[in-house]
């Protein structure tokens, strides 16, 4: 059982890597009309790449969103830590691409390699249709779009979350589970990517729901809390005591009183943000990540960044984590550059950020960086933040586990094949043991 | 010979109590610290500043650390050696502050005596500070006591710690029905046909306002009646009353409040509700329907009394027992001068 994942989404369908032309792809879009079909073809013979690539994209992404959006906002809003998300929120308001794609990855629509194939699509589409971008589309990566946009998502008749992983969101709702439970046995063992989703089924149901399925999910909570702390990751911690102080606030003695026990269980309370402060700058750098993984995000990024600023340089404990990633992500830019004009500001109030929250970055949350680990892999982000790094001194942290300490000593070297190596790697024991 | 003169003192009594409370709770027996409860209890059962009456509530714990586990705020007033004086110091300076949920904490630790005031207010609906310590969020920790100390009527104070519960009356007067239960089964009828959904929070919140509002108030009269136009009205056309054209519909407010989570349905519920605490302290009686909305106040009854009936009290319990005889309300609740309390339902 230990190799098995709990749930996982299937790898599309099989197109033989030979195929090359656009008419043969788009025969294995099962849920595409022949009209739509031939839409494509014709804007390819016409060589108009990026009206052939944006369309088979553009009816990919609606599918995925479609499928996602089955679970109910509420649901989707506390998954990406967005509470203003709720059921009157259009699907196509809320997420973004880069969003859509995680989340069907987390929930089982699609597969690791899926999703890692259709973020490298995103991030082609979104350096090509920006303002700044000083070539066209050209035929390859056009084909390349359009391909995984065909083979995870439109090639099949009916996408669908992993029944597995909505039989176990029933389960957590419906029942009082019991630790000898083999579902549960396998989630205590599960790797982080799976606890993660399991705390936000969990928390959004201690938030919105009432009755019978509020009272279980606190059960549960408490069974799983134990088993699964030490995994957890700074910033799931942080959300848990988070939606301690939220129901406390609304008055939900329920479930304020079932989520203090799970945090006296593992002595969680330094976790429990002390005003609303910490809201706000997390609102602030989600907006910059958002904006990071669209369209025009070079030419968008100052903005949102100067925001993000301009709330000051004491950055809450609570938002610490969010407001790194915001401006590491902004600083180290993607495979095509970085935003100049962002990044500078970035950098410089990356700069700012004291010597004690630099070790704990290092120490307790790049290994568990979902968002910064990805982009180490490349040599030039893993340049820049070499640069950095050696640049401001930030150069003396000895105190963190092996890996992390890995990781650091060869980002301070400059040592790209380590750092991508190691990268790689902590990328993936996130989703897999 | 002399007369050997036995002398019993309400003071050596209460001390007594106190002590007995302390070794119950698990705090480590000092008699300053016991003198300083008495005087501490002594000041807020009756107090005063510049002619206005204040009702602080104080926490005294061995341990600041435990309100790690509530999301507050706390400003430390003081320090200094322990002593009787410092108690007495503590509630001086603090009970000026400790006003709009403002709590005074007194910590005791090392021969030391730490102070100042603590609020766990985030919104209008947080949950209240005595909930979150002693109340149903109490729980139970491996070396910190604490004791929660607060006036609930005339000279009479309760003190509440995690096992158990000291009532303290400084009067000579007959105990009067002094426990909250009363006004949880009065606001229990008031959120009877609210959305399920949000009953509990609904609750939550009207017990927080109500209580506070009974605390400060000189006595009060809840009616509640069946949210049907007819039995609304059936109770307006028969007694004068001040009725609002538009009910203050507290259900909504709520909602609102937490669908939105802004600083303007913040503010909007708590403006409703600082009307609401002065409408309950206002002569007559104060009108909910099962639904959670107010919809008027000093309503003053014609008398209603049943074959043999007698009832040598005052204004306000014949009004009481005009309400229970009148067939207009559901449930009503009654709180006296003194703090007495009673609470009838259909």
């Amino acid at each position: 059982m230990s190799n098995i994942q709990i749930w996982q989404g299937p790898d599309g369908v099989s197109i033989p890597s030979n195929l090359n032309k656009t008419d043969e792809i788009v025969a294995f879009a099962n849920n595409l009309t022949d009209k739509q079909k031939m839409q494509i073809v014709q804007a390819f013979k016409i060589e108009a790449y990026d009206m052939a690539a944006e369309y088979a994209w553009k009816k990919a992404m609606t599918k995925l969103k479609e499928t996602i959006a089955t679970l109910g906002m509420r649901f989707i809003g506390e998954m990406i830590g967005r509470p203003d998300i709720d059921e009157y929120s259009t699907i196509d308001s809320a997420l973004t691409d880069h969003t859509t794609i995680e989340l069907a990855e987390q929930l089982g629509v699609i597969s690791s390699t899926g999703a890692i194939k259709l973020n490298q699509a995103n991030e082609l589409i979104t350096h090509f249709f920006s303002k700044n971008a000083s070539e066209e589309l050209d035929n390859i990566s056009a084909i390349q779009i359009i391909k995984s946009s065909v083979q995870y998502i439109l090639a099949e008749a009916d996408i669908s979350i992993a029944i597995e992983f909505s039989n176990f969101r029933n389960r957590l709702l419906n029942e009082s589970l019991q630790i000898r439970d083999s579902q549960v046995e396998q989630i205590i063992d599960a790797p982080l990517f799976y606890l993660r989703t399991v705390m936000s089924i969990l928390l959004s149901s201690v938030k919105n729901d009432n009755g019978a399925k509020l009272e279980n999910s606190i059960a549960n909570l408490n069974l799983l809390i134990n088993h699964i702390w030490d995994k957890l990751g700074e910033s799931d911690r942080w959300n848990l005591g988070t939606a301690y102080r939220d129901v406390t606030a609304a008055g939900n003695t329920i479930a304020s009183s079932g989520v203090k026990n799970a945090l006296l269980k593992v002595g969680g309370f330094d976790y429990v943000p002390e005003n609303l402060r910490s809201v706000t700058f997390k609102k602030a750098a989600l907006a910059v990540l958002d904006i990071h993984y669209q369209f025009n995000n070079f030419y968008n990024e100052p903005a949102v960044v100067r925001k993000l600023a301009s709330l000051g340089n004491t950055i809450p404990a609570p938002a610490l984590i969010d407001c790194m990633q915001a401006y590491l992500a902004v600083y180290l830019g993607n495979s095509y550059g970085q935003s100049d004009i962002a990044a500078i500001l970035a950098e410089e109030k990356l700069s700012e950020i004291s010597v004690d929250r630099w070790a704990y970055y290092f120490e307790k949350v790049l290994n568990n960086d979902e968002v910064i680990l990805p982009k180490l892999s490349l040599k030039r982000c893993c340049h820049r933040f070499s640069h950095f790094l050696n640049k401001y001194e930030f150069t003396e942290f000895y105190d963190m586990p092996k890996d992390n300490k890995q990781l650091y000593d060869a980002l301070i070297e400059n040592n790209h094949k380590k750092v991508y190596t190691i990268s790689i790697s902590l990328n993936n024991k996130i989703k897999k043991k | 010979m002399a007369i050997k003169q036995k002398q019993h003192t309400l003071r050596e009594h209460v001390l007594d109590s106190i002590g007995s409370f302390l070794h119950k709770e698990g705090f480590t027996p000092d008699d300053v610290t016991q003198d300083g409860i008495l005087e501490v209890i002594n000041l807020i059962s009756d107090y005063h500043e510049e002619g206005n009456s204040l009702y602080p509530e104080v926490i005294l714990t061995n341990d600041l650390d435990f309100f790690k586990t509530i999301p507050n705020k706390e400003l430390v007033i003081n320090e200094s050696d322990l002593t009787i004086d410092g108690f007495k110091k503590a509630i001086k300076l603090c009970a000026p502050l400790a006003l709009d949920n403002w709590v005074i904490f007194i910590e005791v630790k090392n021969n030391k005596i730490k102070y100042g005031v603590v609020s766990a207010e985030m919104t209008e609906t947080s949950l209240s500070i005595y909930n979150q310590t002693v109340g149903d969020l109490k729980i139970e920790y491996e070396k910190i006591t604490i004791a929660y100390i607060r006036n609930i009527g005339q000279k009479t104070v309760e003190l509440t710690g995690l096992k158990n519960n000291l009532i303290v009356s400084l009067t000579l007067d007959d105990v009067k029905n002094n426990s909250n239960s009363d006004i949880l089964s009065i606001i229990a009828k008031i959120t009877e046909n609210c959305i399920i959904k949000h009953k509990n929070i609904i609750n939550t919140f009207l017990t927080k306002v109500i209580l506070n509002a009974l605390r400060i108030g000189h006595g009060n009269l809840i009616g509640v009646v069946n949210d049907t136009p007819e039995d609304i009205e059936k109770l307006m056309s028969e007694n004068d009353g001040i009725y609002l054209p538009e009910p203050i519909d507290f259900q909504n407010l709520i909602i609102e409040t937490e669908t939105e989570k802004n600083n303007e349905t913040s503010v909007n519920l708590k403006s409703y509700s600082s009307i609401l605490k002065a409408m309950l302290n206002h002569d007559g009686i104060t009108i909910f329907t099962n639904t959670g909305k107010l919809i008027g106040y000093h309503l003053l009854i014609k008398e209603h009394k049943k074959d043999g009936q007698v009832n040598n009290g005052g204004a306000r319990s014949k009004a009481f027992l005009s309400m229970q005889n009148c067939n207009y309300f559901t449930a009503c609740f009654y709180k006296s001068q003194d703090g007495n309390m009673k609470f009838w339902k259909l």
